[in-house]
């Protein structure tokens, strides 16, 4: 029995190691955390999955711009829904047209711009329909003649040179009477008529909600963010039934159609996942290849792969923390060194860990557990360097007195007297690993941290707890486990002493 | 007779203070020689000498005619029994893994263990203690377990130190009398710590009185009795005097 622990051991390590290298040979289609990105990766898997042979992974909350490009690069994702206004300021920094952004990313990055889905989500200017009317406005120059209308814009919008300043000056407004005002309150304040300006993204499903209507911008003054598809070059080469996927969604998705499409994941809280297939359904008469997943599979889904990321972490954690934490206990030197590395890790925001994986790891679960197992080290380590220094010196002169050898010492005296230690850290490095892997779902690696980012990003409660309460329920359970298992493996004399 | 452990002007000291100094004692093989001496006197120093647990600033310790090397401090320790000052019992292990731990370094056979462990622990009056474990003891039995573990190998030499301190004279005079039987039944050779004069005068074949690190006199008990060297002795005996009169 106490033979086969080692092999048990050693046969589960080398079976997460396979898991997390069997690449599927799928296209993985990501998307950021907000709804109008969801939907779109949505239509894109689907009308894949209708016409094509290949098979579609979804990982639809990758936490922004740099990151998800980032895996775009490292070849961890396929194809993203990106807005040239974005490709052109954070991701190229410059101002070029279609074309232009089209040959520099074929040329810097090698990946494929698709043609524009039809829509531009860009600021644009709200107000209610019914003020519009009354004084005669439509377009953002008419403003120019109405100084004493009150302005509510988002902070960002109010500072911004292509915010309010720009516009100001562009349009010749002078300077509009405007408070600051976060977004949902600003829409409240413009239905009320506290205010009778704002701004917004001109594919918000709230504007349908509240029935405003959006200024035309006459001059040209907002940058495009026209949305489209970023595909990786050798994607393409290696599934070449994509391209034909891309033509037929170019030019689909017109303004009224996306604001719709938000609309009804914002408001009437249908899931991204329908509204897609329903977009599809109409527009390109697709049926839809793969019937959706029920929640509670999904949820089941999401919580084993909760498990999994907490338990090979914690595995891994347990296997580097106590030898480094038996070394940092054989020499002060090194001891000094391993805790302050150690600590640090633990000091490092989790989103930044995550994030400094990607281009170490890409995304998924891989990138996932090394940082889960950093920042799991430092409870391993740091209690079993006290678990071993709190052990009395005559114990340890009577292990090195009667002719232990020092390895015999360490495995028969010192780390059965440390081991009540290393358990109540292994016990806190297990919840820390069940708490930080929720924030996993921003590199892909799934888990229940993909409800709570959905309930997040859709602001909807209901799935954010369908998300959090498991979790916390897991953080418990494995508290309570991990303590159970360490009452059955700490040495029973332990307890009388 | 030759000597079973020899010290050659042995002085160690820790930093400034020197805790044994120019020390020159020879151990006669099967000898119980009591090393006597108020706290700090530099005793257990002594004893840790003999197993490399120091190692001298100058002089030399030479055990069974062999001066003790850098190499194979191991094996030199599997040959000597060490009875720890305050017992020095694993908390984690049973009385019978604390006995037999030697064996288990050794490679002994589960069972072979099993049988020489009862065997020590029935020979210090302890024959149904295997199962227990430390924390479960009393504090005269755990003494006698540290005992029966440093017999399980049958070492030619033993180092005692202290191993009836903190008893009640009544249990320690038990002890002391029991040690005694056990001492006419095992020959071996004995360095035993203690700074008790009655217990040294009862049970030592020769007494070695340390002060200061320094060994001021080596003698018999009836030697030593007839004409003290120390204070220390002298105070001592003077008392018991008046108390007989
Ligand atoms: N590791 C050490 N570091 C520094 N000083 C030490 C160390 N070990 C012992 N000493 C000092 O050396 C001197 C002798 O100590 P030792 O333990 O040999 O005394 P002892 O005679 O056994 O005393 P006791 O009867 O109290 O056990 C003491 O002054 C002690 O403080
Ligand atoms: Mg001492």
């Amino acid at each position: 029995m106490r033979r086969a622990l080692p092999a048990v051991l050693i046969a589960l390590v080398v079976l997460s190691f396979a898991r997390l290298h069997a690449a599927p040979p799928t296209i993985v289609i990501a998307s950021k955390q907000d709804t109008e990105g969801q939907i779109l990766a949505e239509v894109f898997a689907q009308l894949i999955e209708a016409r094509t042979p290949y098979a579609v992974e979804r990982k639809t909350n990758l936490g922004g711009t740099l990151l998800v490009f980032q895996a775009l690069r490292s070849g961890s994702v396929d194809a993203y829904p990106e807005y040239t206004g974005t490709i052109d300021a954070t991701i190229l920094h410059g101002t070029l047209s279609f074309d232009g952004i089209r040959a520099a990313m074929e040329q810097r990055y090698g990946i494929f711009v698709s043609d524009e889905l039809g829509f531009n989500n860009t600021y644009v200017l709200a107000m209610k329909a019914e003020t519009a009317r009354q004084l005669g406005i439509r377009r953002i120059s008419d403003l120019a003649a109405h100084p004493d209308l009150r302005w509510g814009v988002t902070p960002e919008f109010l500072r911004r040179s292509d915010g309010l300043p720009g516009l100001e000056r562009a349009y010749g407004l002078g300077t509009v009477d405007a408070v600051d005002l976060e977004k949902s309150l600003a829409y409240q304040a413009l239905a009320r008529g506290a205010i009778q300006v704002t701004d917004a993204y001109s594919t918000d499903g709230q504007l349908l909600r509240y029935g405003f209507v959006t200024l035309q911008d006459d001059r040209h003054f907002f940058p495009g963010y026209r949305a489209l598809y970023l595909v990786r070059d050798g994607t393409l080469r290696a599934a070449p039934d994509l391209r034909g996927v891309l033509h037929a969604l170019a030019g689909t998705i017109d303004d009224r159609t996306m604001t719709a499409m938000n609309a009804r994941v914002d408001i009437a809280r249908e899931s991204p996942d329908e509204v897609a297939a329903q977009f599809l359904a109409q527009r390109l008469h697709v049926t839809r290849a793969r019937a959706a997943d029920s929640t509670f599979s999904r949820l089941m889904r999401a919580l084993l792969r909760h498990i999994e990321l907490t338990f090979v972490a914690l595995l891994f954690a347990v296997l580097f923390g106590v030898p480094l934490g038996i070394l940092a206990a054989a020499h002060a030197g090194a001891g000094r060194a391993i805790m302050k590395v150690v600590g640090t890790l633990q000091t490092v925001p989790s989103i930044a860990l995550l994030a400094l994986m990607i281009p170490l790891f890409g995304i998924g679960v891989l990138p996932a557990v090394v940082a889960l197992v950093l920042y799991g080290l430092l409870p391993i380590v740091a209690n079993t360097l006290a678990g071993l220094r709190q052990i009395p010196s005559e114990l340890l002169d009577a292990a090195e007195g009667i002719g232990l050898s020092p390895r015999q010492a360490l495995a028969w005296v010192r780390l059965p007297l440390a081991l009540p230690f290393i358990l109540a850290g292994v016990r806190t490095s297990a919840v820390i690993a069940v708490g930080t892997a929720t924030i996993a779902a921003l590199i892909g690696a799934g888990g229940l941290g993909d409800f709570i980012l959905t309930g997040l990003t859709l602001n909807d409660p209901a799935t954010l707890l369908l998300g959090a309460v498991p979790a916390a329920l897991l953080a418990i359970v494995v508290d309570e486990l991990v303590y159970r298992l360490g009452l059955l493996v700490r040495p029973r004399g332990l307890d009388r002493a | 007779m030759s000597a079973a452990i020899r010290f050659e002007g042995v002085t160690k000291r820790f930093g400034a203070l020197a805790a044994l100094q120019d020390v020159t004692l020879d151990v006669e093989d099967g000898e119980l020689l009591v090393v006597i001496g108020r706290s700090g006197s530099g005793k257990t120093t002594l004893l840790r000498c003999v197993n490399a647990l120091e190692i001298p600033d100058a002089g030399r310790v030479v055990v069974e005619g062999q001066p003790i090397s850098g190499s194979d401090l191991i094996a030199l320790r599997r040959r000597i029994g060490y009875v720890i000052q305050s017992g020095g019992l694993f908390a984690h292990m049973t009385v019978e893994q604390n006995v037999g731990i030697l064996g288990r370094a050794a490679g002994d056979a589960p069972a072979r263990r099993a049988a020489r462990a009862a065997e020590v622990l029935a020979t210090v009056g302890l024959a149904d203690f295997g199962p227990r474990y430390p924390g479960e003891l009393s504090g005269g039995q755990r003494q006698r377990v540290g005992i029966a573990r440093a017999l399980y190998a049958d070492p030619q030499i033993m180092l005692l130190d202290e191993p009836f301190a903190a008893l009640d004279p009544v249990t320690r005079m038990e002890l002391q009398d029991e040690f005694k039987r056990l001492r006419r039944e095992l020959r071996k050779t004995m360095l035993f710590v203690t700074h008790d004069v009655e217990e040294a005068l009862y049970l030592g074949d020769r007494i070695a009185v340390f002060d200061g690190g320094s060994l001021l006199q080596l003698e018999t008990p009836a030697e030593l009795k007839q004409h003290p060297a120390t204070d220390y002795i002298a105070r001592f005996l003077r008392r018991r005097e008046q108390d007989m009169q």
